[in-house]
């Protein structure tokens, strides 16, 4: 219980803290952001100092930065970031459903990412040296290598173009993730299974796998009940950081396979200098990631009983 | 009386090079006998055990030899039959009781999987029978000490946690690989009673591997003494601490005592057991060995290899290989 409230007065100091800064780095990009909301909205080469004053008065763009600070913050902690400078609606239903989005496709691709690398690091690193752990190791090694605006293009090529078995691009269903999700999975995959066959084959020289053979279990039966469980704890850490990564958004993938997700909304939103929309989606992703984080430590405990605070005797 | 394991002229070497760790050692442990295997490190102790439980790294192999345990041939077990072997008719002790625990895994889950995998226990009977187990070696608290996970166990409880498991399944024989190596003075010799105690209520046998002479001697029927993969005296217990005959097994004994000589050193063997590795040819012990030079023996003892000849009363009492002493019988 004490972890848990230690826990979560770190995040909220760490949330604050970032919120300044998220705040901040939009004005801190150059060019002034009333004439490019105005140049957004009026197509015109001269732009009227008139209006420029109203508009900057209109969103209090003329007080000092941090009154709109200070303001920004008092209705963003109530869940309301304000109203993009370009589609004029709030921010939040759009981040929340652009979330969504992005959330299905992360847990899809990571989902992937698992299945396939969990059992080949486990496989190469019982057979360590082995043809087969050769074969698995550089397969996955060469993954890391395969960009994303290479591959996204060559499996709607070859998926949605010459076979037609795929859509191409948009959203509208579980057909519509499979190829992104393929497209963010490869390098994950390459990444999980050199860390879970790097574990794994720690873990099988470890003693307790002696020990647990030397009780009857026979090694198949070992490497189950006393191997994997060990080997996950790494893994775990590198998912959650991977999960927080995806999250985000992957700005290629989403562009390319025209998804509606956090990527594209943030490309957008930076491409147009939509401020209140940049800010939101940054305070989105930053409470994200450290949720994550808290979320992964709380989950070492259940795996990893020795970072467990308790002892019982001596 | 027949013995429940014999070992015969078993040798071990890496799979790579062909050099010998283990050559030709013949050990025999009598039903309810304690054989005590006592060394310094590197003399094959431990290697000994693993062959046993054909549990050898993978870069070593099993060259020659004949293993069996109650008349059955340990070296053409199938993988299955090991499986029945490991904890059903061999326990095993090892110097790092705590280590030899998986972290992730309650205490009390572990000391079960004997009782489901060999006794064909339910969970829930599993369950049951580990409290009695865990309160039979000595731990208070039993239903407190199987919820929880080796690191919250001292390396004492571990160790009893330990026989607790090799015993659950009552194997025949029980091999201790310095099971009290790596405790306190004070529970080591409360580890010792608990294990005097258990083979006397369970009557089974007990391979004993210790460096520690004081150790052996409470606990040891008969003792083999091992240098550098070999056997160079065997005997009992009394015969080789009263009167020991190889050279080595008399530096052992005298460091042992701790005495120190006039300048306040204490006993030291000169020089380390991998001046054995490099000799080829002649007796291993002969770099460190004070009698060679005594007895005017270095032509012999650099030429052959001593034999393990019996020089007790009966024979196969006592039996012990170097040159030195059996010239001195012969000659007597």
């Amino acid at each position: 219980m004490r972890f848990l409230v230690r826990r979560l007065t770190v995040l909220v100091a760490a949330l604050l803290a970032v919120s300044f800064l998220v705040f901040l780095i939009p004005y801190l990009t150059p060019g002034d952001p009333t004439r490019k909301i105005l140049r957004g909205r009026v197509n015109a080469m001269d732009i009227d100092p008139a209006q420029l004053e109203s508009l900057r008065a209109q969103y209090g763009l003329d007080r000092p930065v941090l009154v709109q600070y200070a303001d920004w913050l008092a209705t963003a902690v109530r869940g309301d970031f304000g109203y993009s400078y370009t589609s004029q609606a709030a921010v939040m239903p759009q981040i929340g459903a652009a979330a969504m989005v992005t959330l299905v496709l992360a847990v899809g691709a990571l989902g992937l990412a698992i299945a396939v690398a969990l059992p080949s690091g486990i496989l190469a690193a019982m057979r360590r040296g082995g043809p087969v752990d050769t074969a698995i190791t550089t397969v996955t090694q060469a993954f890391v290598a395969v960009p994303e605006y290479w591959l996204a293009p060559l499996l709607i090529l070859v998926f949605a173009v010459k076979f037609g078995a795929l859509p191409s691009a948009g959203w509208a269903g579980p057909a519509w993730m499979i190829l992104p999700c393929v497209t963010l999975a490869l390098r994950p995959i390459s990444y999980f299974t050199q860390i879970t066959r790097a574990s794994m084959a720690e873990v099988l020289d470890s003693p307790y796998i002696v020990g647990a053979r030397a009780r009857g279990l026979g090694y198949y039966r070992t490497i189950l009940r006393h191997g994997i469980r060990n080997a996950l704890i790494p893994v775990v850490t590198l998912l959650s950081v991977w999960l927080g990564g995806l999250l985000g958004g992957s700005v290629v993938v989403e562009v390319i396979f025209g998804i509606p997700g956090m990527g594209r909304l943030v490309f957008n939103a930076v491409h147009n200098g939509d401020i209140p929309m940049i800010q939101a989606s940054m305070v989105t992703i930053v409470t994200i990631t450290v949720l994550l984080a808290t979320v992964t430590d709380v989950l070492y405990t259940v795996i990893n009983p020795t970072v467990r605070g308790s002892h019982v005797g001596s | 009386m027949e013995p429940l394991l014999e070992i015969d002229s078993l040798t071990v070497s890496t799979r790579t090079t062909s050099k010998r760790l283990l050559d030709g050692v013949s050990l025999r442990v009598a039903p309810g006998e304690v054989l005590a295997v006592v060394g310094e490190s590197g003399s094959g102790k431990s290697l000994t055990a693993l062959s046993i439980m054909q549990m050898l790294p993978r870069v070593l192999e099993m060259s020659a030899g004949r293993m069996t345990l109650a008349g059955t041939d340990l070296t053409s077990l199938r993988r299955r039959e090991i499986d029945t072997l490991h904890g059903g008719r061999i326990g095993m002790l090892f110097q790092q009781p705590r280590r030899m625990l998986d972290p992730t895994a309650t205490v009390g889950s572990q000391v079960a999987e004997p009782l489901v995998r060999h006794l064909r226990m339910s969970r829930r009977e599993a369950r049951r029978r580990v409290l009695e187990l865990l309160a039979d070696v000595g731990i208070d608290e039993p239903a407190r000490r199987a919820q929880a996970y080796p690191h919250q166990l001292s390396g004492g409880l571990a160790q009893r946690v330990m026989i607790a498991t090799a015993l659950a399944a009552s194997p025949p024989l029980l091999i201790a690989d310095e099971p009290t190596t790596a405790l306190d003075v004070t529970v080591e010799a409360q580890i010792l009673q608990l294990l005097k105690q258990k083979k006397r209520e369970l009557g089974m046998s007990v391979l004993f591997i210790s460096h520690d002479l004081n150790v052996v001697s409470s606990i040891a029927d008969r003792i083999a003494v091992m240098y550098a993969g070999r056997v160079v005296e065997v005997g009992t217990a009394d015969e080789i601490l009263t009167q020991p005959e190889h050279p080595y097994t008399k530096a052992l004994i005298e460091c042992s005592t701790l005495r120190t000589d006039a300048s306040g050193q204490l006993y030291v063997i000169p020089g380390g057991s991998d001046t054995a590795r490099e000799l080829d040819h002649g007796c291993r012990f002969r770099p460190r060995c004070g009698l060679t030079q005594e007895a005017h023996l270095e032509q012999v003892c650099d030429a052959r290899e001593p034999v393990l000849l019996s020089i007790g009363r009966s024979p196969a009492e006592h039996e012990c290989r170097c040159w030195g002493t059996a010239e001195e019988r012969e000659g007597a």
